[in-house]
């Protein structure tokens, strides 16, 4: 896979579930050669994402969202569901020099690399989970219940899930550094029918559970920037959205907000 | 080594299409080249029959590995058949692809857009 020789750092705060989705899309989709992006952001509120294809009516209860005070949004990347909360999410965006296919696991095994060795600078003992773990369907389980191949793992479970999607001449991988547990539980989201029948998902401890402390966001921040850096090469940058950007993904934002494709499955 | 059959056209997408007993009918799919890159694929979003689809029109989306992409219909045409089969198990598209994998049954509406596509040395010379 050729790799931009430029990068760019966007850091942002915390924002809302449908824009911090408009924005990854918008990095996509208005993507230049020759430049790749690095951007970190938080939620302003518990959020729960569905994966691109992933069934969420029935599943999931809109209304337990809304009383909880938890967001529910739809992903533009694959994968399986993820609740959002006390977290730092990464979303690494880079052009394709070639139409070449293999370039999404080439992009995941390299993120996988680059986020083991910024959790290891934290002092958190992870690891890549193997390359021989069949890729599950997006409708078993949430994301955190099991790792897949290349991804990221630490103390027996899954401190990272990410996810991909390739728009057009660009790829967009995004994925959630678990910081500690969520204040809400999944189940706590569940349509009735379905809590009846499942086993009780345990949410892992993130880094926090594993370091005996709660990080701060600039402290995981600084060393997945500095991770990625190591890894993919070239000159990084700190910058700023362009309007451009800012305009990709207002036009992304009413789709977002519409039951038509949180709930499309 | 991936195979490539003779006798199909090929996109720089990595489709194939397909001739069929019937005229300007062809099956779509992707290559086993195509399926060997992307690795498990999980699910497939395919159009309805007689769904209409200009040429590099984004006929439906792959979900391979938690990685999401758009198919392009390689040629104008009408879906007149979808293969339910890659419902219950997409896998089938790793299994076979040029098999039971196929995606869906388009009728072209100009043949001489196949013309614009590769032939089997031709795929062979993209991918090697």
């Amino acid at each position: 896979m050729e790799l931009p020789p430029r990068w760019r750092i966007l850091r942002d705060g915390p924002g809302a579930g449908a824009w911090n989705m408009a924005f990854d899309e918008a990095l996509a989709r208005t993507c230049r050669p020759g430049e790749g992006v690095l951007r970190t952001y938080a939620w302003s509120r518990p959020t729960l994402s569905f994966g691109r294809n992933q069934r969420a009516r029935g599943v999931y209860d809109m209304e337990s969202g809304r009383t909880l005070g938890a967001d529910m949004v739809r992903r533009p990347t694959g994968g399986r569901e993820v609740l959002h909360d006390r977290e730092l999410t990464y979303a690494i965006v880079l052009p394709l020099a070639d139409r070449r296919v293999g370039a999404a696991r080439e992009l995941h095994r390299l993120v996988g690399g680059a986020l083991v060795e910024a959790l290891r600078a934290l002092g958190v003992p992870a690891t890549q989970a193997s390359d021989g773990i069949r890729a599950p369907h997006p409708d078993e389980g949430p994301c955190f219940g099991m790792p897949g191949a290349g991804e990221v793992e630490a103390g027996g479970r899954k401190v990272v899930g990410s996810a991909q999607g390739r728009f057009g001449g660009a790829l967009l991988q995004h994925g959630s550094i678990l910081m500690a547990p969520s204040t809400l539980s999944l189940s706590a989201l569940r349509a009735a029918e379905v809590v009846l029948q499942e086993q009780v998902f345990e949410p892992p401890s993130g880094i926090a559970g594993l370091l005996g402390r709660p990080p701060g966001v600039s402290e995981v921040r600084g060393v997945v920037e500095a991770a990625f850096a190591g890894a993919f090469g070239g000159s990084w940058e700190v910058g700023q959205a362009r309007p451009m950007e800012r305009d990709a993904a207002e036009e992304l934002m009413a789709r977002n907000r519409s039951v038509e494709w949180t709930w499309r499955r | 080594m991936s195979e490539i059959p003779s006798g199909l056209h090929y996109t720089e997408e990595h489709e194939y299409l397909k001739p069929t007993d019937e005229d300007d009918v062809f099956l779509i799919g992707i290559t086993d080249y195509a399926q060997g890159e992307l690795g498990d694929i999980v699910f497939l979003e395919l159009p309805s029959p007689g769904d209409t689809f200009a040429r590099m029109d984004v006929f439906g989306t792959i979900e391979a590995v938690k990685a999401v992409s758009d198919l392009y219909c390689p040629v104008a045409g009408e879906v007149i058949e979808v293969n339910q089969a890659l419902d219950d198990d997409p896998a089938l598209v790793n299994a076979e692809p040029y098999g039971e994998g196929w995606m869906v049954r388009l009728r072209v509406t100009d043949p001489d857009e196949l013309e614009d596509l590769l032939d089997e040395e031709g795929y062979r010379a993209l991918i090697d």
